[in-house]
C-alpha cells in the first residue's frame, strides 16, 4: 500500500503530464476508498473463479459443463471489472482528482452547533447562541468560569424529537436524513429542538449529574424557521438536476473508453492483467493490480491519442467535481434563521429569606450565514421577560427585564500540528437593562449587571479540538461597564470543553 | 449475456437491448452517455424517480464493439457523509442474449463506469 499512497500523493500534488487546470484540491482518501473497493470486486471474482475451477476438476455430467461455464463467465467478468472503472483508470493517468471531498468533513467542520448552554447561561463562555441544534442528541458540559462568581458545572441535554424517534428506531444518521426526507411531517417535526440545563453542583449529590427538578436550571425549545443547509434538502433540487444534467465529463470518459478498445496496447495489458489475475496465489491482490496499472500508465504514456483525452477527461471531471462542491458550499454555507425560547428556573439562594423571584422567559432571534473561507456570521436579538411582576419597594416591576443584541463571527483556522483546526471567533453583545434583575442577576461573561443602563462585550474566542466532538474553548472579553470594576471595564478569561455526540456517531 | 474474454458484453446482431439504472435511495443523480459504435438510445426516459430505462437497437454486423459510459454521484447527507447502502443497481438486457450479471455500484462518488458491448455473428 506505501506504493499506492505515494502515486496518490504523487498525482495529487503533480499530476501526469496534466496542464494546469485550475482544479479542486485532490483527496486521496476518497480514490483510495475507490480503489480498495475495486481490489475487493476482483478478489471476489478471483474467489468465484477458484471456486467454479475447483468444482469443474471434481464435477461430472452437467455439472461439470455448469462449472466450466462459470468460469467463462467469471473471467469475462474479472476483464470487464479491470476495464469498467474509467474514474480508476483516469486518476491512475491524470491524477485523483474526482472530487473535492468536502462533503465527508463538513460535519467535523461545522461551526453552526451550539453544543454548550445558550449564551448568556452561567458557565457559558459562548457570548452569541447558534442556530442547527444537533439533530441526535447533543449534550454539553461547559466549566464556565475561573472565577468564584461563576461556579457549577452547566450540563446542556439538547435533542431533536425527530432524530430522537428515529434513532429509537435503530436507525443511523444517515438514514434519518433518509426518512425525512420524503416524509413531511417529520421533516417539519425535525424542525424542532430542545435542551434542558442542569447545574450538577446543585442537589444532595453535588457534582453528580440526576437530572432531577433540583439540578434543572432551565429548558428550550427551539426552532428552525429557515434552515436548508442539507444537501438533500428538495430546495436544492433543481440545482442537483442541473449538476446531473451536464454531459461533457461522462461524454468524454465514454469516447476514451472508446479510444482503448481499439488499442492494441489496451487489450494486450487487459489480457495480462487478467491473466495475472487469474494465475496468482495470494488472497489479497492490491499488489498486483498496482503494479498492472502502473504499467498501463507507462504503456499509454506513449500513445498520445489516448493521453490527450485523458487530461480531457480529468479536467472535465474536475470540472464537474467542481460545480458539484461549488453546489455544496452554497447548501452549507446558505441562512439559518431560527427562533429560540429559553426559560430560567430561579431558586431562592439558602442566604435569602425573600419571596422566591419569578422564573425569565427568552425569547431569541438567531441568523446565521456563511461566507467565503467558511467564515460564519451570528447575529441574535433577545429579550427576557419576567414570568410575573413581582413588587420592588412596593411597586410592580415591568415585565421586560432586558433586551439584547449580540453578533459573532467565526473563522475556521488552518491546521495546527498537534491542536487540529481551531475556530477563531470574534462576538459583540449590547445589552440594554430595563428593570433591576430578581433572583438571578444578568451576566456578562461570568460578572454580574445589577443597575440599569446599556452595557457592551466584546469577546475573542479560539476553540481547538481535542479529539472527535469535544474541543476546548477559550475566550478573552472586554466589557464597557461592569459594577464591580473601578474603571468601568473589565479583561476576563474563560475557559470550558464541550462535547457533541453526533460528531462521535458519525465517525 | 456472456461477457468475453476482454470484458465485453456479447450481444447479438440486429437484437435490442435495454439498460435499466435503479437508486435504491433518494436521489437519483446518474447520468448515461450516449452510444459510441453504434446507433444512439432509440428511448430513454425515467420509468420512476429512482429508475432510468434506455432502449438500444444492436448493428446487425457481426463483431461491431460499441459503448456506453455512466457516471454514478450520490448526494451527500447533512452531516457531509455518504449512506453505505445506498447503490447504484444497472440491470442489461437483451431480448436475445439474456441478462448480464448485475451491477451494483455503492459511494463513494464521483464514479464512471464503462459498459462495453461487441455483436457476435449470430441471431
Amino acid at each position: 500500500m506505501k506504493t499506492l499512497h505515494r502515486l496518490l500523493i504523487v498525482l495529487a500534488l503533480c499530476g501526469l503530464g496534466a496542464p494546469g487546470q485550475n482544479s479542486a484540491p485532490a483527496r486521496a482518501p476518497d480514490i483510495q476508498k475507490q480503489f480498495e473497493q475495486f481490489v475487493q470486486a476482483i478478489e471476489l471474482l478471483k474467489a468465484d473463479l477458484n471456486k467454479a475451477k475447483l468444482g469443474r476438476q471434481t464435477a461430472q455430467g452437467a455439472e461439470a459443463i455448469a462449472a466450466a461455464q462459470e468460469i467463462v463467465r467469471t473471467r469475462g467478468q474479472i476483464a470487464w471489472e479491470l476495464r469498467a472503472n474509467l474514474h480508476l483508470l483516469v486518476a491512475w493517468l491524470y491524477r485523483p482528482v474526482m472530487e473535492r471531498g468536502l462533503l465527508s468533513a463538513i460535519e467535523q467542520k461545522q461551526l453552526n452547533k451550539q453544543v454548550g448552554a445558550s449564551g448568556g447561561t452561567p458557565g457559558s463562555t459562548s457570548v452569541a447562541s447558534r442556530g442547527l441544534a444537533p439533530e441526535l442528541i447533543g449534550f454539553a458540559v461547559e466549566n464556565g468560569a475561573l472565577q468564584q462568581t461563576v461556579t457549577g458545572t452547566i450540563l446542556t441535554v439538547r435533542g431533536n424529537p425527530a432524530g430522537i424517534l428515529t434513532a429509537l428506531a435503530k436507525k443511523n444518521l444517515v438514514s434519518v436524513a433518509d426518512t425525512f426526507r420524503p416524509n413531511s411531517e417529520l421533516r417539519f417535526l425535525k424542525r424542532f429542538s430542545f435542551s434542558g440545563t442542569f447545574d450538577i453542583s446543585r442537589g444532595t449529590e453535588k457534582d453528580i449529574f440526576l437530572a432531577n427538578r433540583d439540578q434543572l436550571t432551565g429548558f428550550s425549545a427551539r426552532l428552525d424557521l429557515y434552515n436548508h443547509r442539507a444537501p438533500k434538502d428538495p430546495k436544492w433540487d433543481n440545482e442537483w438536476e442541473a449538476v446531473r444534467d451536464s454531459k461533457l465529463a461522462v461524454e468524454a470518459a465514454n469516447q476514451l473508453a472508446s479510444l482503448l478498445e481499439s488499442d492494441n496496447q489496451f487489450k494486450a495489458w487487459l489480457e495480462s492483467a487478467r491473466n495475472a489475475v487469474e494465475a496468482s496465489t495470494v488472497t489479497s491482490l492490491h499488489q498486483l493490480l498496482e503494479q498492472h496499472l502502473n504499467t498501463l500508465r507507462d504503456m499509454l504514456s506513449n500513445v498520445p491519442a489516448i493521453m490527450d483525452q485523458v487530461r480531457i477527461v480529468g479536467a472535465l471531471m474536475e470540472s464537474y467535481a467542481s460545480g458539484r462542491n461549488q453546489l455544496i458550499d452554497r447548501v452549507t454555507k446558505s441562512a439559518i434563521v431560527t427562533l429560540e425560547y429559553n426559560n430560567t428556573r430561579q431558586v431562592v439562594q439558602a442566604n435569602q429569606t425573600a419571596q422566591k423571584p419569578p422564573d425569565l422567559s427568552n425569547l431569541k432571534l438567531v441568523y446565521t450565514r456563511k461566507f467565503p473561507g467558511n467564515s460564519e456570521l451570528t447575529a441574535n436579538l433577545s429579550t427576557t421577560l419576567f414570568d410575573y411582576r413581582p413588587k420592588v419597594n412596593g411597586a410592580r416591576t415591568g415585565v421586560v427585564r432586558d433586551a439584547q443584541g449580540a453578533m459573532q463571527f467565526d473563522i475556521p483556522l488552518p491546521e495546527i500540528q498537534s491542536l487540529g483546526k481551531g475556530t477563531l471567533t470574534f462576538a459583540g453583545l449590547v445589552l440594554r437593562l430595563f428593570e433591576e434583575p430578581l433572583g438571578q442577576k444578568v451576566q456578562v461573561n461570568g460578572k454580574e449587571v445589577a443597575a440599569k443602563g446599556t452595557v457592551g462585550v466584546a469577546q475573542v474566542k479560539l476553540t481547538f479540538p481535542v479529539t472527535t466532538g469535544v474541543r476546548i474553548p477559550i475566550a478573552v472579553s472586554y466589557a464597557t461597564r461592569t459594577e464591580l470594576l473601578p474603571n468601568n471595564s473589565e479583561v476576563r478569561g474563560n475557559i470550558g470543553l464541550t462535547l457533541d455526540i453526533d460528531k462521535l456517531f458519525t465517525k | 449475456m456472456e461477457i468475453d474474454l476482454n470484458g465485453r458484453f456479447v450481444v447479438c446482431v440486429g437484437e435490442t437491448v435495454t439498460v435499466t439504472v435503479t437508486k435504491a435511495k433518494d436521489d437519483y443523480l446518474a447520468k448515461i452517455s450516449g452510444i459510441i459504435g453504434a446507433p444512439n438510445w432509440r428511448t430513454q426516459a425515467m420509468i420512476t424517480p429512482l429508475s432510468e430505462m434506455r432502449v438500444m437497437d444492436v448493428p446487425s454486423t457481426a463483431g461491431t464493439a460499441f459503448n456506453f459510459t455512466i457516471r454514478f454521484d450520490f448526494k451527500p447527507d447533512a452531516a457531509g457523509a455518504h449512506d453505505d447502502t445506498d447503490s447504484y443497481t444497472v440491470k442489461i438486457s437483451g431480448n436475445v442474449s439474456g441478462d448480464a450479471p448485475p451491477d451494483t455500484v455503492i459511494p463513494p462518488p464521483i464514479k464512471m463506469r464503462d459498459y462495453p458491448f461487441i455483436t457476435a455473428g449470430k441471431q
